[in-house]
């Protein structure tokens, strides 16, 4: 809503001030895309070269991932409540798609060694990180330099890029269309609540699965 | 304001709707088209135990497992086959649907097994990463099961070295080495291969053990020279193996840099008050 309102007051600004705010704006992505590049290989090389337990590489690449996301966001907006049933529907679509994708059998086992309670809070802390980051502050400063289109797309692909140094480039399609879709729960609930909760109902809907 | 405001919700709707909607089709498309081999997961705690070897490399860790089980037959069809070994990820894991396996008559159980074995030959082009691995898959009068390729019985092996992208799992028959079909099925350096009968399987890599190819050991270990016969760790050259590829503590560096850059984007760039119309209701004046 905040990006909505800044958007409207820019029309209203002289062509000075809107290519400057424009070129804020990609700064702003640029600088985030640079931060979140930086995390996800400092998080690739720790967990190569086996620095520390996955559980510690998976706080640790969290809470760089909030940092960034939550320094982004100010000032931080209360979320509005809308975000929260749209985020919950959006998880139950993607565990649907979870469900599609297990109709050919069964797979390998992916089941994390880690005991439930801190992987489904450390997996909680990367998904909001990372829908903070993405969904927050990227796809505000891209939406509102270049338009929807830029920022669903942009935020899209960086989603789907990001997953490949430890899931592999088998996933680009699949993550390219998640990552779209959570573009749309973004721009339905107003910010980054809806994408997160359904970020983290289809994370955690794995341990079962 | 009211109506304003509706159509301003209308217009919003459109492009949300709209990536909802291409979002869960490209995904729906991508799962049905190239089915993941679990679930998707979108990120979250990546546990990867070092390999675990039959052979150990000098500095590398042994105590490679296998894995069995007896499976019961009911009727005349083959039940569920998921039998892993025991290291996370699983090193050799091997799946069948229901009534994919090819029984022969009057199988009442089903003995299936993983093992890791000594190779007893090496490929000609390439080399062996990780442990060969021996499938068996006998009913209770040790008579092997077999699969048509249309089950799409799956075979998947891990390798050793983290950063491989591209591996080929090969069937070791009568000494020759055949090529099967491989794709990656992550997370992890994990490939899998549909397989249509059993015995020795060991993921390959071009060139020779120490060679720079697709793939370099990730772990310092030595290395056994190409054409013995044990599995060597792939690209594994000693202490030295992790040559041609930076160090950890470089991309720490360039990351924490990066990093750095965009916290100071985001904390130093000023921020845009809007700047639209006053709402500020005009000062009070004394009358």
């Amino acid at each position: 809503m905040i990006d909505g309102r800044l958007a409207g007051a820019r029309r209203e600004l002289g062509p000075d001030a809107q290519a400057t705010g424009r070129r804020r704006d990609w700064l702003l992505a640029a600088g985030l895309l640079g931060g979140l590049a930086g995390i996800v290989a400092v998080r690739w090389a720790a967990t190569v070269a086996g620095a520390a337990d996955a559980l510690l590489i998976g706080v640790a690449f969290g809470v760089a991932l909030v940092a960034l996301g939550a320094s982004a966001n100010r000032p931080f907006t209360t979320p509005s409540i809308v975000a929260v049933p749209i985020g919950l529907a959006g998880g139950a679509a993607l565990v649907g798609l979870a469900l599609v994708a297990r109709l050919g059998g069964p797979g390998p086992s992916l089941a994390p060694a880690a005991p439930f309670a801190p992987w489904a809070a450390i997996t909680i802390l990367v998904a909001t990180g990372e829908e903070l980051i993405l969904r927050g502050a990227l796809f505000g400063a891209l939406e509102r330099a270049g338009g929807v289109v830029v920022a669903v797309a942009v935020t899209s692909v960086a989603f789907a890029l990001m997953h490949v140094p430890l899931y592999g480039w088998h996933v680009v399609p699949l993550d390219l269309g998640v990552g779209i879709f959570l573009g749309g729960l973004r721009l339905a609930g107003g910010g980054s609540t809806g994408p997160a909760i359904a970020h983290a109902f289809a994370d955690l809907a794995t341990w079962w699965l | 304001m009211v109506a304003v405001s509706r159509r301003a919700a209308r217009l919003a709707a459109r492009p949300a709707l709209a990536s909802i909607v291409v979002g869960l089709g490209l995904a729906f498309a991508a799962a049905e088209l190239a089915p993941l081999p679990g679930p998707p997961l979108y990120d979250g705690v990546v546990t990867v135990e070092p390999y675990r070897w039959l052979d150990p490399p000098p500095g590398q860790p042994g105590g490679a497992a296998g894995n069995s089980a007896v499976l019961p037959v009911t009727g005349d069809t083959s039940p569920l086959v998921a039998i892993e070994t025991p290291e996370d990820p699983p090193q050799a894991q091997l799946f069948a649907a229901p009534g994919a396996l090819t029984l022969p008559p009057g199988t009442t159980s089903l003995t299936v097994s993983i093992s890791p074995v000594e190779a007893t030959t090496v490929p000609a082009n390439g080399h062996v990463a990780g442990n060969v691995y021996r499938v068996t898959v006998v009913n209770q009068e040790g008579i092997a099961a077999t699969a048509p390729a249309s089950a799409s019985v799956s075979l998947v092996l891990r390798s050793p070295d983290l950063t491989t992208t591209e591996a080929t799992t090969d069937h070791i028959k009568d000494g020759v080495w055949q090529a099967l079909k491989t794709d990656a099925s992550g997370p992890g350096p994990t490939f899998i291969s549909v397989v249509t009968e059993f015995g020795d399987f060991a993921l390959t890599l071009p060139g020779a053990a120490g060679s720079p190819g697709p793939a370099t050991s990730v772990e310092p270990g030595g290395s056994s020279p190409p054409g013995t016969s044990s599995p060597t760790p792939s690209g594994a050259a000693g202490p030295g193996a992790d040559a041609g590829r930076p160090p950890v503590t470089i991309f720490a560096v360039a990351a924490i840099a990066l990093v750095l850059a965009g916290l100071l984007a985001s904390a130093f760039l000023p921020r845009r008050k809007p700047r639209g119309p006053a709402r500020r209701p005009p000062p009070r004046t004394r009358r």
